[in-house]
């Protein structure tokens, strides 16, 4: 499959910036998307199939993006999908918990086009 | 009023051989002289409106993050068509190019000739414009991302005060009279979460700091 037909999974409980973010995907070449508005929903599509990418906030209400992260990576069909965090959480301490829960990228907000562009691109590089 | 008795002795220490016991019978009496001295100088009555206070200014907060919520969609909404009709421009204009670029100019006229030059820098120039735009129009689109990070914000704050008026409402109950106390225990405290302000030194400011303690993990 090419990268550009990969199914995206955009998971952020506002609404404003789901929307960025898969206005941003489009632009670089990702335009099969579908949002989620928490952890426990996310899991729900996740795991009716399909989804190839998941990029994922933290500070959630339901599940937030840790539970989600740990979810993921405990189900046997799923813990091979690739997880970018893209969050307001600045905590070292979160940026550590997400790396050793198994997260595949982090990006602070607010970031730039580019930022994610980088991210996205290494990632799906390292899953060819 | 006996607070300056209870003020005036000196403060128990390790060595001082007061048991815990008596530390908490201090600080039992530190805490009833404080009360009294709120209700003798009408502060009850302060913090009684300033309790009150607190739901309208969690209101006016949500009320903010409503209304920011609101105009960055409009903005959304506004950049996305923005963004397909400069597309749709671009593409128009790079088609029409082409097809007056495989004319052949050459057997034409120069006035013509020049005129077809013309239009074909116009039609490049067009396009160009369009992806221009297209970058401006995704730094508004980008730069709306402002909602949710004071959103975030915002609802922190909305929960502080929630917390705050927790707690002012139970200082104002241990003020109060027994027979008021049982009155005003009728308004039920409202739950809300623990705010921990976080310390500056435990977070990074931008992503390549997020970067540097990525790669000092190994990824």
């Amino acid at each position: 499959m090419a990268a550009t037909d990969m199914k995206f999974l955009i998971v952020d409980d506002f609404a404003t910036m789901r929307r960025i973010v898969r206005n941003l995907l489009k632009e670089i070449g990702y335009a099969n998307a579908d949002e989620a508005e928490d952890g426990a929903s996310a899991l729900q599509m996740l795991k009716s199939g399909g989804f190839n990418f998941v990029v994922s906030d933290i500070n959630m209400p339901n599940m937030n993006g840790f539970e989600l992260l740990k979810s993921i990576r405990g189900d046997e069909q799923l813990k091979s999908l690739p997880v970018l965090m893209v969050t307001a959480e600045a905590k070292k301490d979160d940026i550590i918990n997400a790396a050793q829960g198994g997260a595949s990228g982090y990006i602070v907000k607010p970031f730039t086009k580019a930022t994610l562009e980088e991210k996205v691109s290494k990632i799906i590089e390292k899953m060819s | 009023m006996n607070a300056p008795q209870v003020a005036d002795a000196p403060l128990a220490t390790a060595d001082s051989g007061m048991s815990s016991h008596d530390v908490f019978v201090r600080i039992g009496l530190l805490t009833r002289n404080l009360h009294d001295a709120l209700r003798e100088l009408g502060y009850d009555r302060a913090v009684g409106e300033a309790v009150s206070t607190l739901p309208d200014a969690r209101a006016r907060l949500t009320y903010i993050a409503d209304l920011t919520g609101r105009a960055a969609e409009r903005v959304l909404t506004a950049a996305e068509t923005g963004r397909d009709i400069q597309n749709d421009l671009e593409n128009a204009a790079r088609a029409l190019g082409e097809r007056w670029g495989a004319l052949d100019a050459e057997a034409l006229p120069p006035a013509q000739r020049a005129a077809i030059g013309g239009t074909r820098e116009f039609l490049v120039r067009v396009a160009d414009d369009a992806q221009r735009t297209n970058s401006q129009l995704t730094e508004i689109m980008l730069a709306q991302d402002f909602h949710d990070l004071t959103g975030q914000v915002i609802q922190r704050v909305a929960n502080l005060a929630q917390t705050l008026e927790e707690q002012l409402v139970k200082l104002l109950l241990d003020a109060s009279p027994p027979e008021q106390r049982a009155k005003a225990g009728d308004t039920s405290v409202l739950a809300g979460p623990v705010i921990n302000a976080q310390a500056a030194g435990d977070s990074v400011t931008n992503q390549s700091q997020v970067d540097d303690l990525l790669a000092s993990l190994g990824f």
